[in-house]
Formats: C-alpha cells, structure tokens, sequence
C-alpha cells in the first residue's frame, strides 16, 4: 500500500500541496488538475524523487513503484535496448539469459519492433519515447506504475495506443494528467481533482 | 543595483552554503552502494574518455612546456653554471610544478567542463530523477567511475607531459645551446630527491579528485534549463581551475 500522509510542499513561499494524504492498495487511481497545479511535484514526492516541506510517504516493505516521466527522461546516449534492460542490469539478481528473455516479454507486450530496440533513443518520435519509458518503468515488475502526463503532446492515434497500453497492463497506480479523456480511456474509476493544493475526489467525470 | 546586490549576496550564500556538500559529495559517492562489475565497466569506459582521448592534448602541451621551460631555464642559468643545471632545472620544474598543474589544467579543459554539462543536462531532462526512479543510486552510476578514472588517468598524462616535456627539452638544449643530451640527462638525476618524484603523483591524484568532484557537483545541482547547464560548466572549470591552485600551495607548503 502506498499512504501519503498530510504531505505539504512549499516552492519560494508558495504553497502547491496542502496536507494531502492519500491511499492507493490495489487500485488505479487519477489525479486530474490543470497546468501547474502540481500534480508533477505529488507524484515525484509519492515516488521519493522530492522531499515534502511537511508529512510523509510510506510504501509497504517489499513493494516498489514504477515511474513514467512526463518528458519520458530516457538516457539519450543508449540505445531503445539498453534503455529498457538497463533497470535489471544493475541490478545483481538477473542473468543475461533472464534480462534477454524479460526485454522479449516486454517489448512483444508493448508492441516495441525488433528493429526500434536498435535505435538510439533521440531518433523516436514523443508516442515511441512513451512507450520506451513504460517499458523502462514496468520490466522489473514494480507493485505500482505512476504515471505522470503519459499522453501530453501526443497525436489522438498516439493518444490511444499509449491508453490501450496503460489499460492492458492492468496495474494499481496512480495517473496524473490535465487530460480527462485520458483518464476515461484508460479505465480509471477513481478520480481525484487537485486544485489549489488540495485534493477532492470527484465523480463528476463520469456523470 | 539592488537587484545586482541581492544577485551577488546569493551568489556568496550559495558558495558559503555548498562548501560542506561539496567536501562530503566525493566521498558520499565513492562509498555508494551499487553493482561492482557494472561500475568497473564504466570505470574503464571513462579511463578511455579520460585518459586515453587526452592523450594527444597532454603530448601537444608537453611539446611546448618542454620547449618554453628550456627556454626560460637556459636564459636564467645562461653562463653562470654548469650545463648539467639545465637538466637539473628543466626536470625538476617540470616534475614537481608544472607537470602536475598544466596536465590538471589541460583536463579541466577538456574533461571537466564536459562532465558538468553532461550530468547537468541529464539533470535538466530527469534522466537522474529517471535512475533514482529505476534504484540505481545517480552517485555510484555517474559520480564514482568517473572520479576513479580521473584518479587513475590523470598520474599517468602527468608522467606521460613530464616524459615529453623532457624529451623535448633535452633535443633543444642539444640543437640551439649545444647542451648534451647525456648532460641534460645527467642534471636530472644529480641530485635526485625520489619525493620529487611521488610528489608529482601524489599532486596529481588530488589535483584528479578534486577537479572530477566539481565537475560532477556541478553538474548534479543545475536546476533551471541550457543557460543554466552551459553556467555549471563555466562553474566548474573556475572551481576546479582554483582548487588546483589551492592545493597546489597546500602541498608546496606540506611537502617542500
């Protein structure tokens, strides 16, 4: 489970979350909002990346989170394959063979091309960059996905293959995006509206 | 005005505020946890950006520090002493001065400036927030390998600028000053002190530490976009390029 408890930031003395608590178990959850509403700052502080000004965030023991960027941060020197592989590669509990099976599974999932795993990351377009970032996100099974603007800047056939993607990996998480239609493609029953630092469930997006 | 007075009370803020996180960052990043393999393989992947691709700016700038220091000591010792001070001058210079310092300079150059901007704009574009995010800890992936690699190279381009330097020196002296090379040769070993010699090495490996530590503490704490990535790598080159001579007068005074 993950639990954002009370979590305040403050940037130059102003205010973005206002004790925000939150709870996400085995649900996919979205947080709609618009432009700079900070949406961004509570998802990098629920996957650690920012310290809060105030209050905590506690993931259970065992449990990891996955992290989409919004501008896909793909390490630009490496090529689409070592992109992806790159998270089991450092980590000391995978052989080759296991990392080379995990890529196959991952990029046949995500519809990645053999011969796009060969490119380097600067030559894709933004939908294949996403689409990289998710792989690089979910190949080491994290328990949760957190998505921050998965579909910004991308075309509407862009936009609805990187929602089929999101639904089909069926994974608890938390989305954030200013785009409602998002969140309806992608399946999100739960929605929550951040506006003024504080966050309010809402139903209004399916009524 | 004001506004240039509030920016330069920030600026000696921030600098006063860095000191301690910049003294503890090389070694928060040696002792990182991380995969030992992995680090090696980019330990050598730098060692061959660092050292290895340096190689001819060292040669080029040993070429002429050989020439200029003959130069320069034959004019100073010219008909006073004997031809062997020559040698004994030209050497020891270079060996425990200007090897040491114009190596670290020709890197800071070359290589610290690059590594500022590298890591800096991998900060801009989140690429460290994207390790942290996949468990690799940024320090071990981008800070440790490249200070070992400059802690490696840097001892060796210095040995490898005095080795040219000397060469050099000692052809010219032969050509335009009638100096034997043998003579030449004979003044760097009469006297030789061999802490000359671990001197320059041991100067070197702090100059690597310390230079390879600002350009990468640069780097990791740009925040902003491309201006404030190109000013990291101007930082970085004014804060190594100090440091050098900092520490060049701290080891003058420790061990001569």
């Amino acid at each position: 489970m993950i639990q954002a408890i009370n979590v305040s930031k403050i940037f130059e003395s102003k205010k973005i979350l206002d004790d925000i608590s939150l709870e996400v178990r085995n649900e996919f959850i979205g947080v709609v909002g618009s432009t700079g509403i900070g949406k961004s700052i509570l998802l990098k502080i629920i996957a650690g990346l920012i310290k809060p000004s105030s209050g905590k965030v506690m993931i259970d023991q065992g449990q990891t989170t996955g992290f989409v960027f919004q501008h896909s941060a793909l390490f630009d020197s490496m090529s689409v394959e070592q992109n992806i592989r790159l998270p089991l590669e450092e980590s000391s509990s995978f052989s080759k063979k296991e990392i080379d099976a995990k890529v196959k599974e991952i990029s046949e999932l995500l519809y990645i091309p053999k011969q796009m795993l060969k490119q380097n990351c600067n030559d894709l377009s933004g939908g294949e960059r996403k689409i990289v970032a998710i792989a690089r996100a979910v190949i080491y099974d994290p328990t949760y996905l957190l998505y921050d603007e998965p579909t910004t800047g991308l075309d509407s056939v862009m936009h609805n293959k990187i929602c089929q993607i999101v639904k089909g990996l069926n994974k608890p998480g938390i989305l954030v995006t200013h785009n409602k239609d998002t969140v309806k493609a992608v399946g999100i029953k739960i929605v929550y509206v951040l506006d003024a630092g504080k966050l309010n469930l809402t139903k209004e997006l399916y009524e | 005005m004001v506004r240039f007075k509030r920016r330069v009370a920030r600026v000696g803020f921030m600098g006063i505020r860095d000191v301690i996180p910049f003294l503890k960052f090389p070694f928060q990043s040696l002792f990182s946890p991380g995969k030992g393999a992995k680090t090696f393989r980019r330990f050598i992947d730098h060692i061959y950006d660092f050292g290895v691709e340096s190689i001819l700016l060292v040669v080029i700038v040993g070429f002429f520090v050989g020439l200029v220091t003959t130069v320069q000591s034959a004019y100073q010792i010219s008909n006073m002493l004997p031809k062997y001070f020559l040698g004994l001058t030209v050497g020891r210079m270079l060996m425990i001065e200007l090897g040491p310092v114009l190596t670290a300079m020709a890197l800071i150059g070359r290589c610290v400036s690059a590594m500022a901007a590298e890591i800096g704009t991998m900060k801009v574009t989140e690429q460290i927030d994207a390790l942290k995010s996949i468990k690799i800890d940024p320090k071990n992936y981008l800070a440790k390998p490249r200070i070992l690699a400059m802690l490696v190279s840097l001892p060796l381009l210095n040995a490898l600028m005095i080795a040219v330097s000397l060469c050099i020196g000692a052809l010219y002296a032969q050509i335009f000053y009638g100096t034997n090379t043998q003579v030449f040769f004979y003044g760097l070993t009469h006297p030789f002190y061999p802490r000359d010699f671990w001197v320059s090495f041991v100067k070197s490996g702090f100059f690597a530490f310390w230079i390879t530590t600002a350009g990468v503490y640069c780097g990791f704490n740009v925040s902003g976009g491309a201006r404030d990535v190109g000013k990291a790598a101007t930082d970085a080159v004014v804060i190594s390029t100090v440091l050098v001579l900092v520490l060049d007068f701290v080891a003058a005074t420790l061990f001569f």
